[in-house]
């Protein structure tokens, strides 16, 4: 694989969401994304960053092909290597999403096996030995049985589900993985088993990871390159070790120097 | 320890729930003294909500039952009436909650709300009330108290919110502030700006703060001391500095191990701690945390394990945390 | 301050740990959702095989008439001097059959109209605007209006009744699919390119089952009441087939002479809607995911 050849990029994405009135006219613009390029390198990661209604997640939704953008355009390179340009909203297979809640993203109706085989069909597999070798195989690869297959989501812990929920992405092969804040409802814990395990299907499956968080640390041990989002806009970009070195961005220091301390004895207003 | 402002004493917590009795809270003793910061730490399920509900018996009467004692000003919560109990809550008590959205009524403005608390309390006219919230307001940094006071819930952000409900907590001049997630859903900037303000008020009003969360960066911050929890029980209790120098519970270092920080070493794998919590239906027996633990030992399983006093004001609730807290690193020589 | 803080916390416990309570009442549900359905199987199978034990509804006997209960006519006879046994069980026949075809219509009709109610604006506004319409008509009106212009007929009826009920049913689907269309899961399926036949029906519908099981159980009960209403007026089944509602029209001007006649279709009326009641309530209670989860 080629390692620095990106297999997505956003090209000058701007979202706007208008309120309309009642008889249709447009009464207020919110611009939460405003021209944000990036591009994601096969086989590694993309940290997003920034807070609640910086536009990080509506731009991850542009890049999955949930919402269509207000302008700009978003590029996929399939495994062939031919490339996909996508205006409009559009779901590619080579894109999967996992996402934060790890209790609304399955459904409770669905025993996991359904649900994983949905994935495939909606790809048009029907061959059921296919399906059934390949919901094993993704299965495995976040660590269950096939005896797991055959339960209801809820007799599964957060952690658990989150598993589940990378499972069903994985379950198509994709080339990239959009990760919604994948970690922050979970336990501390919790945190690091599914850290760890993205890391090792980053690894072992060669997936880029577009990760979407507001936690610094995940950023610092997830991520090889980071764009710091603020008011729609992409702030600051480098690679991950540079930007903790030396941030230039006013808000990108604010946020370095909020993350909490890991030791008592780090404390600014120094007490005891 | 006399001079403490609320010691919590062998408090159990049950409820009934339809697949039998569990008990959420077993055995929590600590205590908090005026002007301190305690900690109570542990993930979900490990009672920590329940034991800050349980001190002002918020829980749900019909399916709880408490025992074990919460002395609070000369008296035992738990033996007070409910109208007694209603004089401590929120006059010598207040709360603030993780959602502050769902703790303030969405039909009426800030300025309502905030005067109605301090009237509730205090012997003063309305004028002088309404005076006293724009202070208060102003107080928790909140910008242009008097036209926010005009405002809706909804038309606040989260972080005002928050602010807005520390305020009313201390319309009353609380003794003690039992804070349940308080920043749990802010973003990280406006969480350092809360803890901040918590801080300085405490001092101001020279309150205890009880202090549950799930985060140790925020109890490496603000903590005077660390209560921590696991399956309703207390693993290890000790002020914040023993605490994240020599942690003596295996627990206590597999979170802090398990916490990425913003200087570890990207290169290596996490340390995790296997497994999940169990249930409270399924408490296992001897150890709560052995089927976890990386250091577990046959004998582990086979007893109830005793919080161990190491200090004094260090205890653990491991038969190995003698070597533990001498920081050496120990395995277990391959028991599973 | 105090009581909000409180109020807030207390409602939050309520919702998770206060299970005794709910343990008793779904008990209690059990029990008389058991009996409902008890109550339920023993009309169908009087309707089904009692009227070959029952004799002939339709026989007159002009030397029988207006007969008191007797070993011979353990209901009575009525004012032709038909046997009321006979004709009670030949009418539960068609209140079944009026209620269960009404249901399953009711039912799909409900669930495609809310369904897709649910998923589409457009037809949303539209839809929901038709059921608005149809609701603002009192049931029983709009039952005899549709009977008038369509004739009297038993499949009529149906249909009628199916024309009243729908626009209920398809309010209890697409609130229950409003609600599974904000789950992520639904956003999972639509970041992976499910069709919305996909998302509405293999992924959405299981979701609103319950609740439309439910509805379907009403419906049922509430069509063999309208049923033996429209009968009443002479709006329903055409006599002399018998149905519990003509029955009734057929007691009314006798009520001081022979009671029989309208206790008897009265009390099967009455047993048959309270058994099926009592199942819909206890399947309520017992197809609610939150009931028997914790979370």
């Amino acid at each position: 694989m080629k390692s620095d050849q990106p297999v997505l990029e956003a090209h000058h994405l701007s979202k706007t969401f208008s309120t309309r009135s009642f008889l249709g006219r447009t009464t207020s613009e919110n611009r939460a994304v405003d021209d944000v390029s990036l591009s994601l390198a096969a086989g590694k990661t993309y940290a997003l960053v920034g807070e609640s209604g910086s536009g990080k997640s509506t731009t991850g939704r542009m890049l999955q092909g949930l919402i269509t953008p207000t302008s700009g355009h978003v590029t996929v390179r399939a495994a062939d290597g031919s490339t996909a340009v996508q205006t409009t909203a559009r779901a590619n297979r080579d894109v999967q999403m996992i996402f934060q809640d790890p209790y609304s993203s399955l459904n409770p109706r669905r025993r996991i096996r359904g649900i994983l085989e949905e994935s495939l069909r909606i790809v048009g597999e029907k061959d059921p030995s296919v399906l059934r070798t390949k919901v094993d195989e993704a299965l495995n690869a976040v660590g269950f049985s096939d005896e797991h297959a055959q339960r209801y989501p809820h007799e599964f812990s957060g952690g658990q589900r989150q598993r589940i929920g990378i499972a069903r992405a994985l379950v198509v092969n994709p080339k990239i993985i959009i990760c919604d804040e994948p970690v922050s409802a979970l336990d501390v814990s919790i945190q690091a088993q599914i850290l760890n395990l993205l890391r090792k299907l980053q690894a072992d499956l060669g997936l880029a990871y577009l990760f979407i968080t507001h936690d610094m640390s995940v950023v610092r041990y997830l991520s090889h390159r980071v764009g710091v989002m603020y008011h729609g806009r992409i702030v600051e970009e480098a690679n991950t070790p540079d930007l903790f070195a030396a941030p230039q961005h006013e808000y990108t220091k604010r946020l370095l120097t909020s993350v909490p301390i890991h030791h008592p004895s780090l404390r600014t207003s120094a007490k005891a | 320890m006399s001079n403490n402002l609320l010691e919590v004493i062998d408090l159990r917590t049950s409820f009934d729930t339809e697949r039998g009795n569990v008990t959420a809270v077993d055995g929590v003793s600590f205590s908090v003294a005026p002007g301190e910061v305690v900690g109570v730490v542990g993930e979900s399920g490990c009672g920590k909500s329940v034991t800050a509900e349980s001190i002002l018996q918020l829980l749900d009467p019909s399916s709880t039952s408490y025992s074990g004692q919460i002395l609070f000003g000369g008296d035992n919560l738990l033996r007070l009436s409910e109208d007694a109990l209603r004089k401590v809550r929120g006059y010598r008590i207040s709360m603030i909650f993780q959602d502050p959205m769902s703790a303030l009524n969405p039909v009426f403005t800030i300025g309502d709300q905030l005067t109605e608390a301090i009237l509730a309390h205090k012997r003063i006219g309305k004028r002088r009330a309404r005076a006293f919230a724009i202070e208060l307001l102003a107080k928790t940094g909140i910008p242009e108290p008097e036209s926010r006071m005009r405002q809706y819930p909804h038309q606040l952000s989260g972080g005002q919110r928050q602010r807005v409900m520390i305020a009313m907590a201390l319309s009353c001049d609380p003794e003690l502030l039992i804070a349940d997630e308080p920043t749990t859903a802010l973003d990280v900037t406006t969480q350092a700006q809360i803890l901040k303000l918590l801080i300085e008020l405490k001092d101001e009003f020279d309150a205890g703060i009880l202090f549950i969360t799930h985060d140790l960066g925020v109890v490496a911050e603000i903590c005077d001391r660390v209560v921590v929890m696991y399956l309703g029980e207390v693993v290890e209790y000790t002020d914040v500095h023993t605490l994240f120098d020599n942690p003596a519970h295996p627990y206590t270092r597999g979170l802090m191990a398990s916490t990425p920080g913003i200087d570890a070493d990207p290169e290596d794998d996490l340390p995790i701690i296997p497994g999940a919590v169990p249930t409270l239906h399924h408490i296992p027996q001897g150890c709560r945390f052995a089927e976890r633990c990386a250091l577990v030992l046959p004998e582990c399983r086979q007893q109830t394990i005793e919080l161990e006093v190491l200090s004094d004001d260090h205890a653990s609730r491991c038969i190995r945390s003698a070597e533990l807290a001498t920081g050496a690193s120990l395995s277990n020589g391959g028991v599973r | 301050m105090t009581d909000t803080m409180t109020i807030g916390s207390l409602n939050r416990f309520n919702k998770t740990y206060s299970r005794r309570s709910m343990f008793m009442k779904r008990f209690g549900a059990h029990k008389l959702a058991v009996t409902g359905g008890i109550v339920l199987i023993a009309v169908f199978l009087i309707a089904a095989i009692g009227p070959l034990f029952a004799g002939d509804p339709l026989s007159l006997n002009p030397s029988e008439r207006l007969a008191s209960p007797n070993l011979q006519h353990p209901f009575g006879t009525d004012n032709y001097g038909r046997d009321i046994l006979a004709r009670a069980v030949a009418g539960a026949r068609v209140s079944l059959l009026v209620g269960a075809v009404t249901a399953i219509i009711t039912s799909v009709l409900g669930a495609v109209v809310g369904l897709f109610a649910a998923y589409n604006r457009i037809a949303d506004a539209i839809l929901m605007r038709i059921s608005d319409g149809l609701m603002a008509f009192p049931a029983i009106l709009l039952a005899i209006a549709i009977m008038a212009a369509m004739g009297q007929q038993t499949s009529n009826v149906i249909i009628a009744l199916s024309i009243v009920f729908t626009p209920y049913v398809a309010r209890i689907v697409r609130s229950a699919a409003l609600v599974a269309k904000e789950q992520t899961y639904v956003e999972a399926l639509r970041s992976q390119g499910a069709s919305l036949f996909r998302i509405l029906w293999i992924n959405i519908f299981p979701n609103v089952l319950s609740p439309l099981i439910v509805q379907a159980t009403f419906v049922f009960a509430d069509s063999i009441i309208t049923e033996a209403a429209l009968s009443f007026l002479g709006a329903g089944v055409p006599p002399p087939a018998p149905s519990w509602g003509n029955m009734l029209l057929d007691g009314k001007t006798l009520i001081y002479n022979a009671w029989w006649m309208t206790v008897f279709p009265g009390a099967f009326i009455m047993s048959t809607i309270l058994a099926v009641n009592l199942l819909g309530d206890g399947l309520r209670d017992l197809l609610d995911p939150t009931y028997n989860r914790r979370k």
